[in-house]
């Protein structure tokens, strides 16, 4: 936010204060309370709605008499208040308050003519109402409209006035209604209402008809049974299944009232006779729900039904119903019923958790059930059942060898917590029936609880006679194996011809040895080894790594038997490890094997890609590398790998390969790697030296995708674009200052003060702004701004800006704020923006920003007073209008210094680039004096440069043209002692000090003017008004002035500093400060000129704005 | 006994499709008249609300080569439209859900409608006997929820919310899927009570876009959408196109924002971690800017605790920057399974694994066995939900019964457990 703001908030809150003393009637009052906006938390709600009704009835009254229908005002905050006070008063209030207040909003429900409005209302009443509100709902029941809001309201208030208020209405309420108040009716169980209701359960409006079926069921008077079930009569499935709910709600309601024996009779028919199975299973639950326990009899009878779906309703009915007893008859019941309706008992059984079904249950996992899937539920059960005391019965599972079984336990095992269970499991291992399949189930069951205690029993499992229970156990030992097992897991890789296991074996020395950080036992074996068997042990070592097992290894590379020195230096080339870095890197430069060269060295290659390495350390090793690589694909191996190391070093080897006609599409693949972005939060190499190397390596990279990726990334590699200067150089500020307060204030400063203000403002941005990486970045301290030493008129800026999560910041133009920068996460409206406009938009066009911590990319154009700015490429702001903030009623200064803003946080920008772009008309062509009149001969034009020579002769060069209202800009290089003046609103070829008007141009520095009278100072009206001086460049070095002649008023400014304002009016003509008469100054058109003197003086860039 | 198979359409069907030839796979009871779905058989699917959630729920059934989508629905014409031509095949689109529910030949419905539907359809679909895949929140009160288990249980119906983080993918942005932090939590290792925070650090954060407007203009109801049934229980308010599509959520009337967009997705696995199946929380406290009695907006935070002192923390702005997803007196866990308890992970090889559940819908309406996450265990998460929303309704401290699931000692907080349905509604 700008700083601004804070005040505008701060006097507001004083206003409120204010109010609040002054006033003291209620409705202010009720106002006050409401002033926070809306309750920041639930004390502050509670606070408010305490004041409120403090304030009652008014309070309530004021609140409701200010509500609006929807979308015709904003009542936010009395909505809010309402509610409140609604919720507040149902909690903390009296009765007595309560009532109260419901009684006003019911008055306030009378007054409503809006019938939202009223449902809101309602809606409160539904929240607070009790008795005395029946009476105000049962009147809106008659409305057609607010008769459905009325009724939810009543059957909240739940009273029997309500109830009474519902029935009586019934027959008067418009048909569209009916359905609304029946159902409502039948929730309130008044049994009165029966007998009318029972006129609707044939009404042809289905609407109607099924809300009095459901009134009446929930009723549960006698009388409606017979309605309820000729309802079940009906073809509509929806309506079918509706009606049979409700006959049965019935017949729980007329249970809830003693009538158990009729509510099961109806219940048992419809379970008895229904051909609809859903609807028989809905009788079933019904039952269950009416009878409790008692209903078991009929669901162990229903069990015995072939339908699945009926099986599974009735298990999960009986689950909860019942005790021991039950949980016994259900279990002596599997022995009757088919499979699937014994899996489901058993699981239900399990579910139910009654252990004493466990000794039925146990039975079925016996060898001699036939069903594997009856004894799998089973073996499930027990264990759900039993837990850890049934290890023995679970683990007896596996003794059929049945899959089903088998699969059983081994689900069953996971499930089960405790050292015993591990102890059982090893245990059982040891049963030499058992088979493996089972047996691999236990030794996964150890590995798995890493039930190192019982490694022994798994280790002795490597000796069984099957291979795949081998495998198991060696697989399993991986975990569990210590470092006195390596000898014979050795013994057992070296002697075994199965190679599964023996990968496997290895891949379990490995481990082992690994976590145990001990290789002795494979070292020994080497050296007692055949050389068969030392092949397999060097490749093991190579699986390890370390400087203990690599000696080993590089002794045998000398060995004089070919396969083992073969072994020896694959396993080298193998090596996970930096330390066969050297070792090979040596072997490959010396062998004469070309084969060896080989290997080695791309064993290297890969060592140097995969291990983590310093980036400097791998290019060094890379470039050993090729050095001593002879093939091409070689080197183009290590300038692959260079290719994954990301710097700016790798990319410089890699580019000192594109120009080799064998390596070029290698080398442009790695630059294209090292340079472009790994992901979307990378930006790759930005540097210049990677956008000369991409664009050499595109040339050579064939895929299209890849060539596209390369162009976006040099696209991205910012360039200056054409046309531009750079505002900041990267690495310190030069061409910057620091703020001195602002125009208006920098206006009325003198040279002093200026230098001054200057110097210190200068020292401050040294403290807080510096170039690190190529950035200019603020330090987040307090608020500094930057701004450029030169002053721009129109012009088009380039920038790019970070600022970090709720940072803030802004781009001054012409030292008005701003182009608006903030955290687009905090500030949703998005940055861009001309935020201190207040006549014309200030908000950007759309939210472009991208996250904080990322960089934006401002284009921003201002030609005279209007600015356009893209963020990020999107259009954020329009050609508007940038206001005059210092100065509201002034127009846009036309040129000044651009500022970055600092707000507190930290900033960094880089990349920033302007253009300047014309302003108004040149009056100058830079080639002849087109245009220009009088004596023409001393005014020599030079390469955009007109040059007075007074050599050449004297006079006064004067426009063709005259010109009334303007603004002029010219740059002018004034040489020691020069003195010329600037003539304008002068006839042609008049005295311009006295019949025009003369602004003066001299060196008053020179020492032959040390007695110059201020109205002759540079910038004076000549003779007339005094400028302000100080502010000229050292002579030799370019001016810049401005000169505006609007109406009477006349201002100068000089290098971006105001020397002169005068209204001519204020000036009188007769009493100037010569003393002499100044008829011109009345003038109010004429040409513009340069009046010559004896000294010599260049001019450029002369250019005018007409104001009309 | 004898069933009667229940189904005329299957034989009608079989008719037919055998004699155009078109049909490899049978549809199911014309096997025999054993009233589940053997596997080589099709399952017949219709979704009710084919709106944002609802085109998903479409690829759900498309992609499932064993599924057939039949029918869908919805109150607004030009969704349904879109639906009938992206389902293709045999689909019919319908606009009433009580002609869906109407016809024998349908399996699996599919509740994708805004919450305020929810409760209610599935009701209508568990009484006319087909099994439910309902969009989460299960149900927009707490009563709802409560009628739900008892249609789903009493017609021995398959019921599944469609969130699916306490099952087998990773738990939102945790990291690790549910089983090893339940396992870990069954293990006593972080000791007891726990207190899980869901937040931005724990892996969740807390969306709040969907926030209500107020001073809505009323516009005109566009042609295509039947608005007064699109409400249906809901009261009835003028029509602006910000109350319904899209933007529902920030409606009370028929959701509950951020918290009832993503609250089953973020609480559903802490209740399963926490092993809290079967009850909820009694003390429920929020702390929020006051809350529009029509439009949701943010809030900041909401704590949750259970009779065992276990509890959820709801950290709506983010505020715990440390915390540890579950903390317990003897340890935390970080997202990726981080831990302070030094070699977690072999420490918890010695512990026994979480029951495994059933984790594809399909597998459970085809085996008749509850579904992982069903409406036992999916009505306590909601609960959390609907707990919370009450509590940010009503700006103050709740105290709750989990087994009556009632409020203690607050008649008006009870009103928001069962709200009166508009017009003929009622489950």
């Amino acid at each position: 936010m700008n700083r601004f703001r804070k005040s505008i908030i701060a006097s507001m809150v004083l206003i409120w204060l204010l109010i609040g003393i002054v006033f003291a009637d209620v409705e202010t009052e009720v106002n006050n309370v409401l002033s926070g906006v809306v309750a920041g938390n639930n004390a502050e709600a509670d606070k408010i709605s305490s004041k409120l009704l403090e304030m009652n009835p008014e309070a309530t009254r004021i609140l409701c008499s200010r509500l609006v229908p929807t979308g015709t005002g904003n009542d936010n905050k009395e909505r809010m208040a309402i509610n409140s006070l609604t919720l507040f008063i149902g909690k903390n209030a009296t009765e007595e308050q309560r009532k109260d207040y419901a009684n006003l909003l019911a008055e306030a429900i009378f007054a409503s003519k809006d019938r939202f409005v009223t449902e809101f209302l309602v809606g409160q009443l539904q929240l607070i109402g009790k008795d005395e509100s029946a009476a105000v709902l049962g009147k809106l029941l008659k409305d057609k409209e607010l008769c459905d809001a009325a009724c939810r309201a009543l059957l909240a208030i739940g009273t029997e006035n309500a109830s009474k208020t519902l029935v009586e209405t019934l027959g008067d309420v418009d048909e569209t209604n009916k359905a609304a108040i029946i159902k409502t009716i039948g929730e309130f169980k008044n049994k009165d209402a029966c007998e009318k209701l029972l006129e609707y359960v044939t009404n042809p409006n289905r609407e109607i008809r099924l809300a009095a079926l459901f009134a009446i069921a929930n009723i549960g008077d006698d009388s409606a049974e017979k309605a309820l079930k000729k309802a079940t009569i009906v073809e509509d499935p929806y309506e079918k299944a509706k009606a049979y709910s409700f006959y049965m709600l019935y017949a729980k309601r007329l249970a809830e009232q003693g009538e158990v024996k009729q509510a099961v009779k109806i219940c048992t028919n419809i379970y008895e006779k229904s051909d609809l199975i859903t609807i028989r299973c809905e009788a079933l639950g019904s039952l269950a729900a009416i009878q409790g326990n008692q209903a078991q009899e009929t669901l162990l009878k229903a069990i015995e039904s072939d339908n699945d779906q009926m099986q599974e309703a009735v298990v999960q009915l009986a689950k909860n119903l019942g005790d021991e007893t039950d949980t016994l008859n259900w279990a002596k019941k599997l022995e009757t019923v088919s499979d699937d309706a014994k899996i489901r008992i058993i699981t239900m059984l399990a579910e139910r958790g009654d252990k004493a079904a466990l000794g039925e249950i146990t039975k079925f996992i016996a060898p001699e059930q036939p069903n594997g899937k009856v004894a799998a539920a089973a073996v499930a059960a027990i264990g759900k059942l039993g837990q850890t005391e049934a290890i023995n019965i679970i683990l007896s599972g596996l003794d059929s060898g049945e899959t089903e079984r088998v699969k059983a336990v081994k689900e069953t095992l996971n499930l089960l917590a405790g050292e015993n269970v591990n102890k059982a499991v090893a245990n059982k291992l040891t049963d030499a029936k058992l088979t493996s399949e089972s047996k691999i189930v236990l030794i996964e069951f150890l590995a798995e609880r890493l039930a190192k205690e019982h490694k022994d029993i798994v280790l002795a499992q490597t000796k069984d006679a099957d291979d795949n229970v081998k495998l198991a156990a060696v697989k399993a030992l991986s975990d569990l194996a210590s470092a006195g097992d390596l000898r014979e897991l050795v013994k057992l890789m070296l002697d075994t011809d199965n190679t599964k296991l023996q990968t496997a074996t290895q891949k379990t020395i490995v481990a082992t040895a690994k976590r145990a950080s001990e290789i002795s036992s494979v070292l020994e074996a080497v050296d007692t080894a055949g050389d068969k068997s030392k092949a397999l042990l060097l490749d093991t070592l190579a699986k390890l790594g370390g400087m203990e097992a690599i000696n080993k290894v590089l002794a045998q590379t000398t060995s004089t038997v070919d396969t083992v020195k073969d072994a020896a230096l694959r396993a080298l080339s193998n090596w996970p490890d930096e330390y066969a870095i050297s070792p090979l890197l040596d072997i490959a430069a010396r062998t004469e094997d070309s084969t060896y060269h080989v290997i080695t060295l791309r064993g290297c290659l890969r060592i140097i890609s995969t291990v983590p390495l310093p980036s400097e350390k791998k290019i060094e090793l890379y470039k050993k590398a090729m050095a001593i690589a002879k093939r091409d694909d070689e080197k183009k191996m290590i300038i692959a790998g260079l290719s994954n190391i990301r710097n700016e070093d790798a990319l410089f080897m890699a580019g000192e390969y594109i120009d080799n006609d064998q390596l070029s599409s290698e080398a442009a693949l790695a630059i294209a790697n090292i340079a472009c972005p790994e992901n979307e939060n990378d930006k790759g190499l930005q540097c210049p030296k990677a956008a000369e190397l991409l664009k050499k390596a595109k040339n050579f990279i064939t895929d299209d995708k890849l060539k596209e990726k390369v162009q976006k990334q040099i696209d991205s590699i910012p360039q200056m674009p054409e046309g531009f200067t750079s505002l900041f150089n990267g690495t310190d500020l030069t061409g910057w200052k620091g703020l001195v307060e602002n125009p208006e204030k920098r206006a009325q400063m003198t040279a002093e003060e200026m230098t001054q203000c200057q110097k210190n403002a200068d020292e401050i941005m040294n403290q807080h702004w510096s170039a690190e990486n190529g950035m200019l970045v603020f330090d987040g301290k307090g608020y500094n701004n930057i701004c450029t030493a030169k002053d721009y008129c129109n012009f088009e800026l380039q920038l790019e800006w970070k600022i970090e999560k709720g940072g803030d910041s802004g781009i001054y133009l012409r030292g008005c704020p701003q182009v608006q920068i903030w955290d687009g996460q905090t500030n949703p409206v998005g940055s861009g923006g001309l935020f201190n406009n207040e006549q014309n938009p200030s908000k950007p066009l759309k939210v472009a920003d991208k996250p904080a911590g990322e960089w934006n990319h401002f284009r921003i154009i201002m030609i005279d007073s209007n600015v356009t700015v893209y963020l990020n490429g999107e259009l954020v702001v329009d050609n508007v209008k940038l206001e005059n903030y210092w100065n509201r009623n002034k127009e846009m200064y036309p040129c000044g210094q651009i500022e970055l803003q600092s707000h507190e946080s930290k900033l960094c920008f880089r990349n920033i680039y302007i253009k300047e772009l014309p302003w108004g008309e040149s009056l100058f062509n830079g080639q002849d004096l087109t245009g220009w009149a009088g004596e023409t001969k001393a005014y020599v034009v030079n390469d955009g440069v007109l040059a007075y020579k007074p050599e050449l002769g004297g006079g006064s060069l004067f426009t063709e043209k005259d010109y009334s209202d303007f603004i002029l800009h010219f740059e002018f290089k004034l040489q020691p002692g020069s003195n010329n003046g600037l003539a304008i609103r002068t006839p042609f070829n008049a005295w311009a000090a006295y019949d025009g008007m003369e602004l003066q141009i001299i060196d008053n520095t020179a020492e032959k003017y040390k007695d110059l009278q201020p109205w002759q100072f540079h910038g004076s009206i000549y003779g007339a008004v005094p400028a302000k001086i100080g502010f000229l460049k050292p002579v030799g070095e370019w001016n810049f002035q401005e000169v505006i002649a609007k109406g009477r008023q006349i201002t100068v400014n000089l290098n971006g500093k105001t020397i002169l304002d005068a209204n001519l009016d204020e000036v009188s003509a007769v009493a100037t400060p010569d003393g002499k008469e100044h008829p011109g100054l009345k003038l109010s058109t004429g040409r513009i000129g340069f009046l010559s003197h004896e000294d010599p003086l260049e001019f450029r860039n002369i250019r005018i704005k007409e104001l009309k | 006994m004898k069933e009667s198979s229940i189904i005329t359409r299957r034989s009608f069907i079989k008719s037919t499709f055998a004699a155009a030839g078109a049909f490899t796979i049978v549809p199911r009871c014309v096997l025999g008249g054993n009233g589940y779905i053997a596997p080589s058989d099709k399952i017949n699917h219709a979704i009710v609300g084919v709106g944002g959630m609802g085109t998903g729920h479409i690829g759900y059934v498309l992609n499932d080569k064993q599924s057939e989508l039949l029918a869908v629905c919805d109150v607004d014409s030009d969704r349904l439209k879109a639906a009938v031509e992206k389902a293709g095949g045999n689909c019919k689109g319908y606009k009433d859900f009580r002609e869906v529910i109407a016809r024998e030949d349908i399996d699996v419905v599919h509740i994708p409608t805004p919450p305020h539907w929810h409760g209610l359809i599935s009701v209508a679909a568990a009484e006319a006997g087909k099994d439910v895949w309902c969009e989460k929140p299960m149900t927009r009160t707490i009563g709802e929820g409560k009628k739900v288990i008892e249609a789903v249980q009493k017609n021995g119906r398959m019921f599944r919310v469609n969130t699916w983080f306490r099952l087998k993918d990773e738990l939102y942005g945790f990291g690790t899927p549910s089983k090893p932090i339940r396992k870990l939590v069954m293990s006593g290792m972080l000791g007891w009570p726990l207190k899980v925070t869901i937040n931005a650090a724990t892996g969740f954060d807390w969306k709040f876009y969907w926030s209500g407007k107020t001073d809505l203009v009323p516009q005109e109801i566009p042609a295509n959408l039947d608005y007064d049934f699109w409400l249906g229980p809901a009261p009835y308010k003028p029509y602006n196109v910000h109350r319904t599509h899209g933007t529902f959520r920030g409606y009370w009337d028929y959701d509950g924002g951020g918290l009832g967009d993503m609250g089953q997705h973020y609480l559903d696995p802490a209740q399963y971690i926490l092993g809290k199946d079967n009850e909820s929380p009694v003390e429920i406290e929020a702390d929020t800017p006051q809350q529009h009695p029509d439009a949701v907006s943010s809030w900041r935070r909401i704590e949750m605790k259970y009779a065992d002192g276990c509890k959820i923390i709801l950290d709506g702005e983010n505020k715990d920057v440390n915390a540890a997803y579950i903390e317990g007196p003897n340890g935390k866990l970080y997202p990726g399974f981080k831990s302070d308890i030094k070699n977690l992970t072999e420490k918890l090889a010695a512990f026994p694994e979480p029951e495994p559940m059933i984790t594809d819908f399909m597998e459970s309406v085809r085996t008749r066995k509850k579904f992982g996450l069903n409406e036992m265990n999916a009505h306590r998460s909601c609960n959390l939900i609907n707990l919370g929303k009450i509590s940010l309704q009503l700006g103050r401290k709740l105290r709750f019964d989990s087994d009556k699931q009632l409020f203690i000692d607050d008649p008006q907080a009870n009103k928001f457990i069962d709200e009166p349905m508009r017009g003929p509604w009622q489950m």
